[in-house]
């Protein structure tokens, strides 16, 4: 069962973190996105 | 905008009840395989897991082609999310593959043909990402990586028909094996219930990365205005 949880455990770590990449990423885009507009009006 | 919110929410509370149910096949429906043990368990998502990392390089192939026929940027952003999801699928099959082989086989890892080509598969996708990351000019980028994109999918099929071609250490294929193959059906049916709950994952981290690409393009147009405007004045 050790073996199962450990596989599984990997998979679902790996997607969180993905998730949390393209989180960060959206977030800073969003903000930089925000700023320009904001200038620009 | 909010048409794509609600198709976004509505994937995810389907992917979470699929997978719950996947969940529940696995451990409860799909008999316990009378060798290997529980251990085989690993099968019902290292499979799909593989299965929807080669959906994601065919579409790379597929958006890569488009965009060198058309020089359109939205193929080049589809490629691009399709690549990265499908290298994250591809890691997990490079990882849960040694998590079930060191119980059944006794070592992590051997380089007989399937096992060597996926992790070729794996390179091959990284190479890719990382070319993209390595070249200024947003054109010359996006061409050389479709170039990359095409002929890198060479290594799909020989992957899939490894175990068809050449004696193995990996498992011989239990789904459209042949004759002498096949898979009991309760086990059959919990791999295709699988199977679906990876690719409606595979669906939202896609659509959440492509989302995020548009957002970047967007980005973009606005830091050309900018500049325009500054250069104008």
């Amino acid at each position: 069962m050790t073996w199962v949880f450990a596989a599984f455990a990997a998979v679902w770590i790996a997607v969180f973190l993905f998730l949390v990449r393209i989180g960060r990423a959206q977030r800073a885009l969003s903000e930089e996105l925000a700023a320009l507009k904001s200038a620009k009006h | 905008m909010k048409q794509r919110q609600i198709a976004d929410n509505i994937l995810v509370y389907a992917l979470f009840i699929w997978m719950s149910v996947s969940l529940v096949m696995m451990f409860f429906y799909a008999p316990i395989e009378s060798e290997m043990g529980i251990v085989q368990k690993i099968f019902y998502f290292h499979v799909p897991l593989a299965w929807n990392a080669f959906l994601g390089f065919a579409i790379v192939f597929f958006a890569s082609f488009r965009y060198l026929a058309t020089r359109d940027p939205k193929w080049d952003a589809r490629a691009l999310a399709a690549a990265e999801v499908g290298v994250l699928f591809t890691t997990l099959v490079l990882i849960t593959g040694p998590i079930w082989a060191k119980p059944v086989w006794g070592i992590w890892w051997t380089w007989d043909a399937r096992l060597t080509l996926t992790f070729v598969l794996w390179l091959i996708y990284m190479g890719y990402l990382m070319l993209r990351r390595y070249i200024e000019s947003p054109e010359r980028r996006a061409v050389l990586a479709a170039v990359v994109g095409v002929t890198g999918f060479v290594d799909v099929p020989l992957v899939y028909f490894a175990i068809r071609w050449w004696r193995t250490q990996h498992p011989q294929p239990v789904i459209m094996g042949g004759e002498d193959s096949g898979l009991d059906p309760k086990m059959a049916t919990t791999l295709w219930v699988s199977t679906a709950a990876y690719l409606l994952l595979f669906t939202v981290l896609f659509r959440r990365r492509l989302a995020l690409e548009h957002l970047r393009h967007e980005l973009d147009e606005y830091r050309a205005q900018r500049d325009h405007m500054k250069g104008a004045m």
